[in-house]
């Protein structure tokens, strides 16, 4: 009997470890420490690599992120000195509370596009200072700890549209508005990427951030606003000028004239952003110069 | 009181004659009188849990076992729930690219720390079109397509394209997760 208790205490241990066991075995497998060494063969460089690296895991940096981060810096031939360098700031900013992979993600796309090194280091003061704003304001919209996947992601977003050349007025603007509106942090989001999208199709800064203070102001849903870029783009195509586009938009927006092709929808499935690029391509238009080339004469 | 020491009398008899009590009068009266006072019982020792797990291996051996299925089970089922919580919707995008004139188009971005191992877009037959797919949990994401592993472009159908830091053109792909979106509606 007591053999018996034994062992069954014995194997269910051994199944409730059995993941961290298997997780363990893993990731030893390819410890960051050997793909520095492979990556910068020179023991000095390796070796001061290695312990910035450590550091940063034992920080909570993901050990996969930091592998990724020192590959790609070296698969693009970069010097061991400036990656040590770009590690400590990532460092720096996970510390104060920044989004770690959003800073790598911005340093290792400079290096793969080929900016120089002196480039990417001067960038980053104002890197910093962005994406502490931009990190505030998120917190705002998503106070609690359990929102962090939601602030993390508002202020991916955020930063993007600053770097797009939005203003932090602008941003602060439409904040203050949707917090007005009593709007959660998701909401906040849409916002600023339906804000991205109208601006990519050519309309000016301050235009496109005075037609989405008009959407929010004016009780526009999260679906309303995911549509509202393709009523732009069909309005766009007709080739009036943008600011008399804007100005129409905000009319119409201040009449009450809401976008009808999604408000009854109650949920969509799940792959709706991805259905909707997928049938794009340069041979498949998107649906609204599709929509314009069926009305035009 | 006439009446209880009839009674007494009867149940002192009755005692008596209880066949496996094999004892003196004097002992049934004392019995009796501690019975009445209750006194008996008061110097027994208590009940603990060590007794039982001494003089009980049995009880005490469900009771480990019981534990032993319990916690890790409880541990199990709250580790699934946490994953399915922490589970996102993965979608699944194409991306595709018209050139005739390269050779090989990769698709990288910040799904794939920039990397240049990054996923290859297959040619779609002599048409110069390049067709890319991948699986992706909701967020945001920089991309660019990388032309023979030196010149890169913008994806010239996406809708968003963004500037870096640095002054350069990417694009940009948003995948929002639906049901938190309705949730909040």
């Amino acid at each position: 009997m007591k053999m018996f208790t034994l062992t069954f205490i014995t194997l269910c241990i051994l199944f409730v470890n059995t993941k961290g066991i298997l997780d363990a075995s893993v990731k030893r497998s390819v410890t960051v420490e050997q793909a520095i060494t492979e990556f910068y063969p020179d023991p000095d460089a390796s070796s001061s690599l290695i312990q910035t690296a450590l550091s940063l895991i034992k920080n909570g940096i993901p050990q996969e992120n930091v592998y990724r981060f020192v590959q790609t810096a070296a698969m693009n031939a970069c010097p061991h000195e400036e990656v040590r360098y770009y590690m400590d700031i990532v460092g720096e900013f996970h510390k104060s509370g920044m989004p770690s992979e959003l800073v790598m993600n911005t340093i290792l796309e400079g290096i793969v596009k080929g900016v120089r090194n002196e480039k990417i280091r001067a960038s980053l003061a104002s890197t910093e200072k962005r994406l502490l704003f931009c990190a505030e304001i998120a917190a705002s919209h998503a106070p609690k700890h359990r929102e962090k996947e939601k602030k993390d992601l508002l202020a991916a977003s955020l930063f993007n549209a600053l770097n797009s050349g939005f203003q932090e007025g602008d941003l602060l603007l439409l904040s203050s508005e949707v917090q007005t509106q009593k709007r959660n942090a998701h909401y906040f989001f849409v916002s600023i990427n339906a804000m991205m999208e109208i601006k990519s199709m050519g309309f000016r800064n301050q235009d496109t951030v005075k037609l989405i203070h008009a959407c929010i102001s004016n009780d526009f849903s999260i679906a309303d606003m995911k549509v509202y870029p393709r009523i732009v783009a069909n309005l766009n195509d007709t080739l009036k000028k943008k600011e008399l586009i804007v100005e129409e938009l905000i009319t119409q927006i201040e009449n009450g004239e809401k976008p009808v092709s999604e408000k009854s929808v109650t949920k969509k499935p799940s792959s709706s952003s991805s259905d909707s690029r997928m049938n794009r391509s340069p041979g498949n238009p998107p649906k609204g110069s599709e929509q314009k080339g069926g009305n035009s004469p | 009181m006439r009446k209880n020491s009839t009674h007494d009398t009867i149940l002192i008899e009755k005692l008596k004659n209880l066949p496996r009590i094999h004892a003196p009068d004097s002992v049934i009266k004392r019995l009796y009188t501690l019975l009445k006072e209750g006194e008996l019982g008061k110097d027994a020792p208590s009940f603990c849990a060590w007794d039982l797990i001494r003089f009980r291996k049995s009880v005490f051996i469900t009771m480990v076992l019981t534990l032993v299925i319990s916690v890790p089970l409880t541990l199990f089922t709250a580790s699934l729930i946490e994953r399915k919580n922490r589970e996102q919707t993965t979608y699944i995008v194409r991306f595709m690219y018209e050139n005739s004139e390269a050779k090989k188009v990769q698709i990288i971005g910040d799904f794939n720390y920039w990397s240049k191992e990054g996923i290859e877009m297959r040619k779609v037959g002599d048409s110069g079109l390049w067709m890319g797919e991948l699986r992706l949990k909701g967020g945001i994401y920089k991309y660019i397509f990388l032309i023979d592993d030196s010149a890169w472009r913008v994806d010239p159908s996406s809708s968003i394209c963004v500037t870096d830091n640095f002054g350069n053109e990417s694009s940009l792909i948003v995948l929002s997760d639906d049901q938190e979106e309705y949730r909040d509606l």
